[in-house]
């Protein structure tokens, strides 16, 4: 008769919860996003000829919202490299998850500006059906970016101190990948 | 007799629009209204298709590795 019992195996999960949890909702989101961008695209096909761009509405700073999309890019390349270093057990990992949260904020801010001046110039929500796609789109896409950039903060704060969480970075990484992969396709499809 | 043929005639079966989007009948329209079907239809078979996929080949990766540690 045996006097040991088998020892159990260890059962690791394939992939963080959090990573699983995030990408389910992010799902939901994608379908969330594409939904509208869809109304808005059907609707823009749908608009008799000289009514869009909508006549005595201000036109979409396409030009200077490039260097917001190129922030937000850069943000998540730098994001990626963070976790390249961070799986090597390599420190400077927290300065590449800092300059991504700042330059996350730059990308918020920027945004913030843009609406100031669209608004100033007449550009509301309940001007035009424009005016109601792009703040629903944008603003949409924007709550959801400062949302994941709570995360990313609480994230940064860890890194600099040190103590870096491993299931919170991957969570929030994957949000923000997402907020940072949904912005050319609202870019390209709004603003142009 | 000529305004019963006009009541027949307005009874005869035309195509019906879901909604004034489509109803528009504009090529461009048609187009975004098709594309954006296939999209909507298409793009959550794909998403989970696509972490499916992904998770399965995590698992079976870390059943390799399990076998030969």
């Amino acid at each position: 008769m045996p006097t040991t019992l088998p020892t159990p195996s260890v059962r690791r999960p394939v992939v963080p919860s959090s990573v699983l949890g995030t990408l389910i909702f992010v799902v939901a989101e994608t379908m969330f996003f594409v939904g509208m961008v869809s109304a808005f695209t059907i609707s823009k096909a749908g608009a008799p000829a000289g009514t869009w761009p909508v006549p005595g509405q201000p036109l979409l700073p396409a030009a200077a919202t490039a260097v917001n999309t190129a922030a937000l890019l850069l943000s998540g390349g730098l994001l990626l490299g963070a976790q390249w270093l961070f799986a090597k057990g390599r420190p400077a990992a927290r300065h590449l998850v800092v300059a991504s949260f700042l330059l996350g904020l730059l990308f918020v801010g920027l945004q913030g500006r843009e609406w100031a001046g669209l608004l100033s110039e007449g550009l509301t929500l309940t001007s035009s059906r424009l005016g109601g796609f792009f703040y629903f789109i944008v603003g949409t896409h924007a709550l959801h970016a400062l949302g994941a950039l709570v995360f990313l903060g609480r994230v940064s704060w860890q890194f600099w101190r040190g103590r870096p969480d491993a299931e919170l970075f991957y969570g929030s990484q994957t949000f923000w990948y997402f907020v940072v992969l949904m912005w050319p396709i609202i870019y390209v499809r709004v603003y142009f | 007799m000529a305004s019963l043929a006009a009541s027949l005639a307005a009874l005869a079966p035309d195509a019906t629009w879901a909604c004034t989007v489509c109803g528009l009948g504009q090529e461009q329209t048609e187009w975004a209204y098709v594309a954006m079907t296939a999209v909507l239809s298409l793009l959550p078979l794909g998403l989970i298709g696509g972490i499916g996929f992904w998770l399965y080949r995590r698992s079976a990766a870390a059943g390799q590795g399990q076998e030969r540690g």
